[in-house]
């Protein structure tokens, strides 16, 4: 301290004195190594100061590094650390006669870097005239795009101009060259039927999120390989078509319906009408995007009856050739169910009960059968858990669990009230039915199938498909009858449960379930129309749809006719 | 002293030969080992950056090393005194550059700090820097700031081509040179109380800046920003996903084949502001502590050749490049850890950027020219 005085001093003297610049520059030289001295001590200071500054980073670092690193980690995590989406191409979903239902095609995204392109008029104009025809885009649009602004009014680093081009065109983009224009190659997704089969093929979106369908359950194995369906198109389209025009004959809300081979459970076609096209997903109404099949349960009505009857058969509590007097009502607890029409009480088969879908029939024989059993039977035929099929959102559907059975229950479960099932459910058990009695798990792509398990005896399912047969032949499914084939098959006509009041209300499910030939079943199709207005029943409103499909199939797939095409003529 | 010495030798003293090193005995390897790592690593980030075309980023970079070490070479063979004969020129030029890119310049980012030269587009605010280290290291050595005249005479040769810097505007860069005035004129034995005068006046200046609004609301903003990074401005956005990405990192990074918030878009200018986020996102705390002693290193390398330095010009000139490197990085890398404003300077021999790697390139051919005319047994036992 002071010595630096001093040194002050000696200055001050010497500029006090010195005038001349000679004496100046004499003191200077004397001073100067004072100020080295003082330069030197400065010097570290500076060093100090470096230190401290270096210390000061390391520990920031640290803290963010090492002591947040790991929240910090997540965070990133969480910024979809994936790569953008459309950057690899994802397997095509094939359908089984070989007709790609959804692609992936090369497509060129036009990226600007605003702040690079010297004249963004004359760009844009060249653009304009190269991408306008295609894009609809006019040349101011792509003039503000290539002029996009921060919202400190900078120019971008980043403006997406146009995206999914087809590299052709984003070749002549690139043959202008101009600077500040880059083609970004990428790959788009398509769907050539856009609206065929729309729920169950599903969507890819954007950063390549799968929505519903095949896309969603078989997103990973896209990722890597194409995905080759048992869903063929040529019956897929045939389904939608008969769906749409049952739907439109009988002003009915909706349609869905499925085409199965009854050996193994694959599925042959599956539609839900009204439907809606991926290639404009985001527009389609979320209700239409449901794969209502396997998500919407409902009650199926008289369709149950032939697992009834099925049970009671394997229980040995029916024979085939038992006779019952069935009155049109009986009592059961508190409540009275009748018959769709009045009859004297009549002497019936099981056999004549199913075809002439009697529900007092149906109830005596579950009478015989037992609560338990018939629930036991119930469950074997796969109610109330899902089939396993290959595709997400599958619904249980609901049977009431045995403890919560009340009195009345043994007089409208088996006539398929008190319980909901899954059009998909239905099909499957039918199917169990069709197969000499050993269940199949449905699935889409190729490859699903897996063992199934016997739930009836061969004989008892055999028996099953005579009655069945009569049904179409002589009951109330004869507008389901194929010349050349013998059919088995089941009406139904639900009354649908209002849901405001709880209870039936004025609204009906038509449908028809049935498989052929019936000796030796191949192909399987349930047709269900949802509140039909023309007509309520099953055999008018979804019979019709049914034989279109079901002959369609057989003869696609060159099914051998198993009777005379006369014979059935004779009967008609 | 030193205007003596200046006139009289161009040529190293001999001191004490080493054998086989001759007039090279001062050559630092260390330092250039040290800016030859920190320019690796400034390649190897711009070639990992999430820039569309990084290997030709890449490549650019690189071919700005060899260009800076051309420049380099002849400047650390030539005796550094000699530069003492130049320095109206020097101011000249800087000068002449600054003005020409407020004439000429050509605006990247709303800055007007570019000149198209040919394919090239040049930063002359880079290259004014050295210049004007060199300028103000000649006139304080014959002038020592310890009176009102020769301070307020030093402080208007380096405001003027500040205020031409920070109307650009570039108000970094405008910082670097007061930054570089400060610890010159400190070093340079400026006295303490006009340095205190001179921080008055500064503070008041701001003051009175913010109370009459003519600061823009966006510099306010772009000062403060680092503050309230939940703040969602597009900067406390860049500040925010810097801190997130090199936070992320750990402390072994995420890998060379990962990928990263920069190569993803999300970290903003991850090749030349965010460098450091960037290499930190990749290699971790490890890779930072790397970039950080590196750093460390080379400053200490450069302020020990001004403790060896045979003049007080040499002197200066190290304390003028080093606090040009230092403030630099601290900003910089204090700017990726969220804890300095956005200023957009870049990280001396890392960010891409070939205006700035080749003057940084420059400033250190011409420390080595300083230490391999530095004084013999000298450099032995102040070594800092």
């Amino acid at each position: 301290m002071s010595r630096k005085r001093a040194e002050r001093r000696r200055r001050s003297v010497v500029y006090l004195a010195g005038r001349r610049p000679a004496a100046r520059r004499r003191a200077r030289l004397r001073a100067a190594p004072a100020s080295r001295q003082t330069g030197r001590r400065r010097l570290f200071t500076v060093v100090a100061a470096v230190l401290i500054v270096g210390l000061v980073l390391v520990g920031r670092a640290f803290q963010l590094s090492v002591v947040d690193g790991e929240r910090l980690q997540a965070f990133a995590a969480s910024q979809n650390p994936e790569p953008a989406a459309g950057t690899e191409r994802r397997g095509t979903i094939w359908s089984a006669d070989g007709r790609p239902l959804a692609m992936s095609v090369d497509a060129v995204s036009v990226i600007a870097t605003p702040y690079q392109i010297p004249e963004p008029e004359r760009a844009a104009r060249q653009l304009a005239r190269v991408i306008g025809p295609a894009t609809g885009l006019r040349e101011d649009e792509i003039l503000q795009r290539l002029t996009a602004r921060d919202d400190r009014g900078r120019l971008r680093g980043y403006s997406v101009v146009a995206e999914d081009l087809d590299p052709a065109l984003a070749g002549r983009v690139q043959e202008l060259l101009i600077p500040g224009i880059t083609l970004e190659p990428g790959y788009r997704r398509v769907y050539p039927d856009g609206d065929l089969a729309s729920q169950l093929v599903g969507y890819l979106g954007d950063y390549g999120r799968a929505y519903g369908g095949v896309e969603a359950r078989y997103d990973e194995r896209l990722r890597r390989e194409d995905v080759r369906l048992t869903l063929n198109a040529a019956v897929q389209q045939e389904l939608e078509s008969s769906l749409e025009r049952a739907m439109e004959e009988y002003e009915a809300r909706s349609a869905l319906g499925i085409v199965m081979r009854v050996e193994n459970g694959e599925i042959v076609a599956l539609a839900n009408v009204p439907d809606y096209d991926n290639n404009e997903f985001s527009a389609a109404d979320p209700a239409l995007q449901r794969n209502r099949v396997l998500t919407d349960p409902y009650e199926p009505g008289s369709t149950f009856k032939a697992f009834v009857l099925a049970a009671a058969l394997e229980a040995n509590v029916v024979r085939e050739d038992d006779v019952f007097l069935v009155p049109d009502r009986i009592e059961v607890a508190d409540r009275v169910v009748h018959d769709s029409e009045p009859h004297d009480p009549e002497r019936m088969t099981p056999g004549e009960i199913l075809q002439r879908s009697s529900n007092v029939g149906t109830i005596q024989i579950a009478q015989r059968l037992g609560e338990e059993l018939l629930y036991d039977y119930i469950t074997r035929f796969g109610f109330g858990s899902p089939t396993g099929v290959d595709l997400w959102g599958e619904d249980a559907g609901n049977v009431p669990p045995l403890e919560e059975w009340s009195g009345s229950s043994i007089g409208n479960i088996p006539i398929g009230q008190g319980l909901t099932v899954t059009p998909l459910q239905l099909a499957a058990g039918y199917a169990a039915i069709a197969n000499g009695g050993v269940s199949v798990t449905p699935h889409v792509a190729e490859g699903g199938a897996a063992p199934g398990e016997r739930v009836i005896s061969e004989e008892t399912s055999a028996i099953l498909r005579g009655m069945l047969q009569d049904v179409v032949e002589a009951g109330t499914g004869h507008r389901a009858r194929i010349p050349g084939y013998s059919v088995a098959g089941k009406t139904g006509t639900a009354q649908k449960v209002d849901p405001e009041l709880g209870t039936y209300g004025d609204e009906y499910v038509s449908s028809f379930v049935g498989f052929a030939p019936a000796s030796d079943p191949e192909y399987l199709t349930l047709i269900v129309v949802d509140e039909p207005q023309r007509s309520i029943w099953g055999e008018r409103v979804a019979a019709p749809a049914f034989q279109r499909v079901m002959s369609y199939t057989l003869r696609y797939f060159n099914v051998v006719p198993d009777r005379e095409p006369e014979a059935v003529q004779e009967v008609d | 002293m030193s205007i003596t010495r200046s006139t009289t030798t161009t040529t190293p003293q001999a001191g004490v030969k080493l054998p086989g090193r001759g007039r090279f005995r001062g050559l630092d390897p260390v330092l250039i080992a040290a800016a030859l790592a920190l320019t690796g690593f400034g390649i190897f980030a711009v070639y990992t950056s999430g820039v569309e075309n990084g290997p030709y980023y890449a490549t650019n970079q690189a071919a700005g090393l060899v260009a800076g070490v051309a420049l380099a070479v002849p400047l650390a063979l030539m005796d550094y005194r000699r530069l003492k004969g130049f320095a109206e020129w020097l101011f000249g030029a800087a000068i002449a550059m600054l003005l020409a890119v407020a004439f000429f310049g050509t605006t990247i980012n709303g800055a007007k700090s570019w000149i198209e030269l040919g394919p090239f587009q040049v930063q002359p605010s880079e290259f004014a820097k050295l210049l004007m280290i060199v300028v103000l290291a000649k006139y304080l050595s014959d002038n020592p700031p310890d009176s009102w005249g020769t301070f307020l005479k030093a402080l208007g040769i380096m405001m003027l081509p500040t205020l031409l810097v920070f109307t650009q505007p570039d108000l970094g860069t405008a910082l670097v040179f007061g930054a570089v005035f400060v610890a010159m004129v400190f070093v340079g034995g400026a006295r303490l109380w006009h340095l205190g005068t001179l921080f008055g006046a500064g503070i008041a200046a701001f003051v009175v800046a913010l109370k009459f609004n003519i600061l823009h609301e966006y510099q306010i903003q772009r000062l403060t920003a680092f503050l309230q990074p939940e703040l969602s401005t597009d900067l406390s956005y860049q500040v925010l996903q810097s801190k997130i990405a090199v936070g992320s990192g750990g402390l072994l990074g995420k890998g060379l084949e990962a990928n990263t918030l920069a190569n993803l878009g999300f970290l903003p200018e991850d090749h030349t502001d965010f460098i450091f986020s960037n290499l930190a996102e990749r290699t971790g705390f490890v890779g930072s502590m790397i970039v950080l002693a590196l750093f460390f290193i080379l400053i200490w390398r450069i302020l020990r050749i001004g403790t060896v330095a045979r003049d007080k010009f040499g002197v200066l000139v190290a304390v003028g490049v080093s606090t040009m490197f230092v403030f630099q990085v601290f900003v910089n890398i204090g700017m990726a850890l969220g804890m300095m404003p956005v200023t957009g300077l870049p990280l001396p021999l890392v960010s891409y950027g070939r205006s700035s790697l080749i003057m940084s390139v420059m400033s250190i051919g011409l420390l080595l020219s300083i230490a391999m005319r530095s004084k013999a047994g000298g450099a032995r036992h102040s070594d800092l």
